[in-house]
Formats: structure tokens, C-alpha cells, sequence
């Protein structure tokens, strides 16, 4: 295997083990780096190591004994060595990575350092990989990345898997961090580029790691349910000029159908042997959309069924819209406009975008160009603003 | 009497000062404290490490929320506290004039203590 | 490691809680303290009497100037703190949430010591 997609595969867990024998994030992943460097350096001339990931485990080790070896000579680092010092096993803990990210979603840390510190630790993307892809300065994610290490250390936030009555609680952070990345990558909310590929697949990636981690939990598959189904979408969300394409409009023959089918699985999995979670909800709609033949053939009374079930577990403004738009589906324009118009979301564009959506279709257009215009006004995301420009354009032109 | 003497500071503020006066600061700070268990007047102090390493939990709709950061966004925050007793609040006063930390910025609040089982006053 | 528990509370509403609502978070706050103990976590806690019975000790224009307190005139307000040892923060966090006065509109603030 290619040293680069060792890096990629094996970096996050490797660094787990090590944090939890070195009780120190920082040297943790100073070592790991050396030992990656060392690899880069030895390997291309002496072949590559029968068990490459142990090779890096032991080395990684070595090369923290190193540096806490230097700073012993100035202060008291003797338990650290002795810990060091006594043989280990030398594969990954899947157990560990489970301790990183709960570390890392700590409720007490802020949500952008959390997703930083996962981003960087689990998942090994570099501060410039993550400062990119969340158009944030490279010193200002590394600032924020040790104010994050920082507090771990003196505010004593553990290294470990919640116990069984504390997860459901703790595992909200961690599933919001997960769909958070995915989100990013999916749609910015801001920037030229719509689709960042590497944050869904990072998302995905660890969203498959949690399922298998903890078999037992319901929501984590049905984020990873609800990840799938939104991404076997993703190449026709956007047509060759970065135009936004809407659901209706896609050519759901490239729809990724493994995708589909690994989704929809798993939103059966997760539905079943209890109330249904947000997530599972979410992902069940997906699905809907993700199995029907066509727009018009979907099946929107079932839609409106579960966007009614997640009102009530999350009452939201942006849920009631959402289902007030299947409603408009199932029960005709008029029946949702009715709905649209007691939602109470200032500032948010989707709004009066969805409104002018349905007065075009009910041939209204001095209304929908009226409700277009304020969309616009709200509107950051260039490929949705140039849609909403487009769409101005077309009733103004009087076109049905 | 017991009283708890608040200790306030502008956490940007201080951090601002040069080093060698930040530690020169906490010295005299240390100093004071230890002039105070000598006399007995300390009945026991704690600083407090900066707010940034804080989490606050609220009660929402009947569940216990933890979220990152110190409870009030404010400029000044508390730094430490130092338990003090003394037979009036005249001589609380008097010991707080003298807290060094005063020259570099921080604000002192003395209130005085609930004690025992008490219901307190308000 | 040692953490404080600052209890901040809403004057608003305590206030208009009645007399035997007072009394009942009251002595529910005085066992919790009393269980923490047991726990052997607890090592001091201080109740503070309302911020009107503050005073100020300032240093303006470079003399110290005593001035009547509080020194935030806030809603929410700092009540009193319970100083524990334990663990870590999930630790100091499960001993927090346990606080009894959470449901009368208080919040806590979990800090690390300085040590």
C-alpha cells in the first residue's frame, strides 16, 4: 500500500493508540509525524516493513521516548517513561478511536474547535487541508487548534467511551460534528466552490467507523444512512458550469445506486427497535426521494408523514417549511403557500425562495418575481444566487 | 465575619502587560495571601485558570445542557477568590486596599458569606 | 484535579419563587453539598449573601476608591461556589448537573484551579 494512503487509512487510529499510552495529544501527534517522516526517509531504500502500521506504532513510540527523554532532563517526566517503557501491543485499539472522538466532541469544547480537532486528529487532514475547506485563515485554525489541546489538557477533559447512560447524550455532539463536516462539504454556505468531496467523504468515512463501533447505537446509522443517500446525489446536484440543478430536475440515472441501497438499509436498521431518531428521520426521507422514479412519482403523503414526525422531535422553522413544501406536493400549491405564510424565519432565503417556487407554478408572476427579489436580498452561496437570478429572469420574461 | 473577596480581571487586559510584570503581579499576589495566613485572616484561596477553559450547564426543557465557554460574555471575569475573616467589613476593606493585583487592573468584590444552614437574606 | 462550581443565579426568578420553594432548594443544595462530601470531592463551599451586600475595591487613576457594589449589574449572579477534587472533567461535570438549584433557573460554571 502506497505511504500516502497508509496515511489516510491508518493515521487517525494509529495516533488514538498513541494519545492513550502518552496522555498528551501534542506529542502524540509530534511523534506520529516523525515517524511518518522516518518512513518517507526509510522505506523507498530498505523495502517497506513486513507489518507497515506496527513499524509506525514502534517507531512513533520511540521517537516520543525521544523528545520526553530531552524534556525529563528538565523536569519530572519519570511515570511517562516507565508507562512508555512497558511492552504494548502494536495495532490499534478500535476501542481508542472511539476515545478520540469523544475526546474531541467534548460538550464542553465549541463546536468549530471540535470539528477542527476531528477533522485533524481522526481523520489526519492537515490545518491547511481544514483552514481551506472552512475558508478560514491557516493561523487561525492552528490557533484554534491548540486553544482546543490547551483546554483538553488543563480542563481534564477524559480520554474515554462514555459510560452506556451517558451516551445517548454525548453522542449528540459527535453525530452534529459529523454532519457538520458532511454539510460543509456538500453545500457551502459561502465561496465559489458548491461541492468539497473530501469533507463528505471524510464525513462518511468516520460515520462508518461509529456504526461499527458502537453496533448498538441506532442514530449513528442513521446519520450514515442519511449521509449515503444525500451523496449518491451529489454529481448531478450541480450541472458542468457549477449551476445549482434542483432534485427535480436531476438526471436520477446517475444517481450513485450503491449508495442508495446501503442507505436505505441501513434507515430500516435504524428505524426499528425504538422511537425513531432525527437523524433516521431525515434519512428516511432521503430515501423516499432516493427510490422514486421520478419527482412527480414520489411518494410526497409519506414525506409529509415524516417531516410531521420530525416537527415534533425537533420543532423547527426550517423543518415546518421543508414540510410545508412536500404538502405543496402532495395536496397542491395552494395548501402549502397557506403553511409558508405563518413560518417565521427572518433572514433565511429558502423562505421566500420556496414561496416564489409556488406562486411560479401557480402562474402568480408579479408575486414570485416579488418573492425572488427577496430571496436575492438573502441569498451568500454564488451557484444558489446565480438559480435564483435565472429563475427572476424567466417569470419576468413572462414564461410559465 | 466571613467574606469571600472576588477577584475580577480584563483576562486580554493583563495578558497585555509585559511578562515580567505579569509575574511580578502574581508574586506580590502570593505574597499578600500568605501575609494573610500568617495573620489568619485566610481561611483559604483559589485562582482560577483563564475562562477559556470553561463549561457552563443550564437546565433547558427539563434536561441539563453543558456548553463550552465561561456563563457571563463579559469583559471582566472572575480570576480567584481569597476567604477571608475578619471581625468587620472595615478590616475586610482594609485587606482588599492592599490586594497588589489592584495596580494592574483587576476590581475586588466583597460579599459576605452565608454561613451554616441559614436561609440568606433577599 | 481540582475544579470550582460557580453557582450563578437568576434574581428574577428566585425571587419570585414563595418562602417554602426557597427553603426546599435550599435544603436540597445543602445535601448535595453534604453528598459530595461523602463522595470525599468536596472541599469547600461558599454561599454568598445577595450582590447588594457588595462592596467594590477599585484602583481609579491610581488610587484604590471603595465604591457600593455589585460589581456587574446583572440578571444572573454569582451565589456562591463549591470547590471539588475529582477525576476529571466528566467527573466534575456529573457532580454539577446534579445540582439541585439547575431547576430553579440556576447555572453552573465548571472551572479548573489553578494548583
Amino acid at each position: 500500500m502506497p505511504l500516502d494512503e497508509l496515511y489516510r487509512r491508518e493515521y487517525g487510529r494509529i495516533l488514538a493508540s498513541l494519545i492513550r499510552r502518552l496522555r498528551d495529544i501534542t506529542l502524540a501527534e509530534d511523534a506520529l509525524q516523525e515517524a511518518f517522516a522516518a518512513a518517507v526517509r526509510l522505506w523507498p531504500e530498505q523495502g517497506p516493513p513486513e507489518n507497515p502500521v506496527a513499524w509506525l506504532m514502534v517507531t512513533a513510540r520511540h521517537k516520543a521516548i525521544d523528545q520526553l527523554r530531552r524534556r525529563t532532563l528538565a523536569e519530572n517526566k519519570h511515570e511517562e517513561m516507565i508507562t512508555l517503557a512497558t511492552p504494548e501491543e502494536n495495532a490499534p485499539v478500535p476501542q481508542d478511536t472511539l476515545r478520540l472522538i469523544f475526546t474531541c466532541c467534548h460538550p464542553s469544547l465549541a463546536r468549530e474547535a471540535q470539528v477542527a480537532l476531528t477533522l485533524r486528529t481522526v481523520c489526519g487532514l492537515s490545518t491547511e487541508e481544514i483552514a481551506r475547506a472552512f475558508l478560514v485563515p491557516v493561523p487561525t485554525l492552528a490557533q484554534r487548534l491548540v486553544r482546543a489541546k490547551t483546554k483538553i489538557r488543563l480542563a481534564g477533559i477524559p480520554y474515554e467511551v462514555p459510560d452506556d447512560d451517558e451516551l445517548p447524550e454525548r453522542l449528540e455532539p459527535v453525530l452534529a460534528t459529523l454532519y457538520l463536516v458532511f454539510n460543509e462539504g456538500y453545500s457551502a454556505s459561502f465561496g465559489p466552490e458548491l461541492v468539497r468531496g473530501n469533507l463528505c467523504a471524510e464525513a462518511i468515512r468516520l460515520g462508518r467507523q461509529l456504526v461499527e463501533l458502537l453496533p448498538e447505537a441506532r442514530e449513528p446509522r442513521g446519520l450514515l444512512a442519511l449521509m449515503l443517500l444525500n451523496d449518491s446525489r451529489r454529481a448531478t446536484r450541480t450541472d458542468a458550469t457549477g449551476a445549482i440543478v434542483l432534485l427535480e430536475d436531476q438526471d436520477r440515472s446517475r444517481w450513485d445506486r450503491e449508495r442508495i441501497a446501503e442507505g436505505a438499509a441501513l434507515v430500516e436498521s435504524a428505524l426499528r427497535g425504538g422511537p425513531p431518531g432525527l437523524y433516521a428521520v431525515q434519512a428516511a426521507i432521503a430515501a423516499l426521494h432516493a427510490q422514486a422514479p421520478t419527482w412527480s412519482e414520489t411518494d410526497w403523503p409519506q414525506i409529509v408523514q415524516l417531516y410531521g414526525i420530525l416537527l415534533r422531535l425537533h420543532p423547527s422553522p426550517v423543518v415546518a417549511l421543508n414540510r410545508a413544501a412536500a404538502v405543496a406536493m402532495a395536496e397542491g400549491c395552494e395548501r402549502g403557500l397557506a403553511l409558508m405564510a405563518g413560518i417565521d424565519l427572518p433572514g433565511y432565503h429558502l423562505l421566500p425562495a420556496a414561496r416564489a417556487d409556488l406562486l411560479r407554478r401557480l402562474g402568480r408572476r408579479p408575486e414570485a418575481a416579488a418573492a425572488y427579489r427577496e430571496a436575492l436580498a438573502l441569498v451568500n452561496n454564488d451557484a444558489e444566487r446565480r438559480y435564483l437570478e435565472g429563475r427572476l429572469r424567466e417569470v419576468e420574461a413572462g414564461k410559465p | 465575619m466571613l467574606y469571600t473577596l472576588l477577584i475580577y480581571l480584563d483576562e486580554k487586559q493583563f495578558a497585555s502587560l509585559p511578562a515580567a510584570e505579569q509575574n511580578r503581579v502574581h508574586q506580590a499576589c502570593g505574597a499578600w495571601h500568605e501575609e494573610l495566613v500568617r495573620s489568619g485572616h485566610s481561611r483559604g484561596a483559589n485562582g482560577l485558570q483563564p475562562s477559556a477553559l470553561t463549561a457552563t450547564l443550564r437546565e433547558r426543557d427539563g434536561r441539563v445542557v453543558v456548553t463550552d465557554g465561561p456563563f457571563a460574555e463579559t469583559r471582566e471575569i472572575l480570576g480567584g477568590f481569597e476567604l477571608l475573616e475578619c471581625k468587620d467589613r472595615t478590616e475586610a476593606i482594609a485587606i482588599a486596599r492592599r490586594f497588589p493585583a489592584l495596580q494592574a487592573g483587576a476590581t475586588l468584590e466583597l460579599r459576605p458569606n452565608v454561613i451554616g444552614n441559614e436561609c440568606r437574606a433577599g | 484535579m481540582h475544579y470550582l462550581l460557580l453557582v450563578y443565579e437568576n434574581t428574577e426568578r428566585w425571587s419570585q419563587l414563595p418562602d417554602t420553594g426557597k427553603r426546599q432548594v435550599s435544603d436540597a443544595c445543602y445535601q448535595w453539598h453534604d453528598g459530595l462530601t461523602r463522595l470525599g470531592q468536596a472541599r469547600a463551599a461558599v454561599g454568598l449573601h445577595p450582590p447588594e451586600t457588595a462592596t467594590i475595591v477599585r484602583n481609579r487613576g491610581g488610587r484604590i476608591e471603595v465604591v457600593d457594589g455589585p460589581f456587574a449589574e446583572t440578571k444572573e449572579v454569582l451565589g456562591g461556589f463549591e470547590h471539588i477534587e475529582c477525576k476529571d472533567l466528566d467527573a466534575a461535570l456529573a457532580a454539577a448537573k446534579t445540582f439541585p438549584a439547575l431547576k430553579a433557573g440556576f447555572a453552573m460554571e465548571v472551572r479548573p484551579v489553578l494548583v
